[in-house]
């Protein structure tokens, strides 16, 4: 189907109004048009608002739902869509209880050294959601994330991650706060704006991978994501990256945790 | 910390809810599940199977809510346009159908089928009223029908006896129209669809 046919189906289609054999036809090229893919999603918007929107949905519908919506046996935390990736983070097992005694920076150096070289490449798909909730979050609720912040600062449970430049510095860079549900803060002390091309990316480390945690952005002060709950990341990095984010760190930390979570 | 549903965004609710964190899916459901039932509803005809759609959407949302992406649509329109394709396919399977030629029948012969009329009975916001009310009689029909009936742009152009290629263009004008018009109520009243 060339773009013309496809265009002059788009409303059509938006509106479910084409056969199956049609559609995929337009699927395919929608897929491949942007021009195509911003006026589909117009008509989308329309169309959505031709629902009712004054009616109240009845509660026994919503316990029937409620009742349906269980976490399915033996399925680990979900991560969130956005902030994490497919998988969970895999708690390091097998780290050696001599491990714990070494002095604090020796981690953080390991650390720096596995995530600069051998990040290995995971299917994470950073979606563009992460960002939106990362910007909405950090420009338009800036000042109830902070607020939100000091609460988890309060809590008992409530760990404090430091973030620094290198070993054995004596400043830190920015500070994690990691609150029980998973819901967690990064706080910016020392990370320089950046320009609007680029983005401050946070990243989990755990067995040699690194997994996405979000776009912290160019300025960032107090930006919220979301780690598991149950099994918490142990290792934080922050790397400089292009502006929409990418699947794997393309640059060496400039900050990471001095001691695991 | 916990997560303050009633002031969250939609995105921080899929957030959430990819947590399995129940509360958030109640609070989605509370937010736009009468607009997804009211529009199944409407499509299906029926309360049993439009709560049927209604419990597929929240259902799907809870068990793959990385298929909603917020970079291309808000939350309500991604659920509607699920609920509308389920419904549709729903009312064009065969039994279904049948029922509801008895049913348009019926309608029609107690004179209360009105084309201009399909959509009248929904809870519309009001604006989206006036937009639909201010389009070419032809262009709303074609949306009702398509939009409301679940009827293909084929069928649209066999029930008005218009040119298919006819139904299609003032389908997607008719679209284009109704944007423009809300678009503009809303740079008036700033709307709120969340």
């Amino acid at each position: 189907m060339n773009h013309d046919e496809a265009a002059a189906l788009l409303g059509a289609y938006a509106l479910d109004a084409v056969s199956e054999e049609e559609a995929a036809l337009i699927a395919a090229h929608v897929a491949e048009c942007p021009r195509c893919t911003a006026e589909l999603a117009e008509h989308r918007e329309v169309a959505g608002m031709l629902s009712g929107t004054g009616v109240e949905a009845p509660r026994e519908l919503w316990e029937r739902i409620a009742s349906q919506a269980t976490r399915p046996e033996g399925a680990p935390d979900r991560v969130p869509p956005v902030a994490i990736g497919p998988r969970p983070i895999e708690p390091e097992r097998h780290r050696r209880a001599s491990d714990r005694r070494r002095p604090a920076w020796t981690v953080a150096g390991a650390v720096l050294a596995v995530a600069a070289v051998t990040i290995a490449l995971m299917a994470v798909q950073i979606s563009d959601l992460n960002a939106r909730v990362g910007h909405i979050a950090a420009m338009d609720q800036q000042r109830g994330i902070a607020l939100a912040e000091q609460a988890a600062l309060l809590q008992p449970s409530t760990k404090r991650v430091l973030l620094v430049s290198a070993p054995g510095a004596s400043h830190a860079q920015g500070e994690l706060v990691v609150v029980r549900s998973g819901v967690s803060f990064f706080v910016n002390d020392r990370l320089a704006a950046l320009p609007a091309s680029k983005t401050y990316q946070l990243w989990a480390v755990a067995g040699g991978k690194a997994v996405s945690l979000g776009l912290l952005g160019a300025r960032p002060t107090v930006v919220p994501f979301v780690v598991n709950a149950l099994r918490p990341p142990t290792i934080f990095a922050v790397t400089v990256e292009r502006a929409q984010g990418v699947v794997s760190p393309t640059s060496s930390p400039v900050a990471a945790s001095a001691t695991p979570a | 910390m916990r997560i303050d549903l009633a002031t969250a965004s939609d995105a921080a609710l899929v957030v959430a809810i990819g947590r399995y964190h129940e509360p958030a899916l109640a609070e989605t459901y509370r937010r736009h599940g009468g607009a997804v039932r009211a529009l199944a509803q409407r499509v299906v005809g029926s309360d049993f199977l439009a709560d049927e759609v209604t419990q597929d959407v929240f259902l799907r949302l809870w068990r793959e809510p990385e298929q909603y992406d917020a970079s291309r649509s808000g939350l309500r329109t991604y659920l509607v346009a699920i609920a509308h394709h389920r419904a549709v396919d729903l009312v064009r399977s065969e039994s279904a159908r049948t029922a509801r030629e008895q049913r348009s029948g019926a309608e029609r012969d107690a004179g209360e089928y009105d084309v201009e009329h399909l959509a009248w009975d929904l809870a519309m916001a009001e604006q989206v009223r006036v937009a639909l009310d201010g389009l070419p009689d032809g262009e709303r029909d074609a949306i009702q029908l398509a939009y409301f009936e679940g009827r293909t742009y084929r069928e649209v152009a066999t029930l008005l006896g218009e040119p298919e290629g006819t139904v299609k263009s003032r389908i997607r004008a008719g679209l284009q129209r109704l944007r423009r018009s809300l678009v503009a109520h809303r740079a008036d009243h700033t709307m709120d669809t969340t």
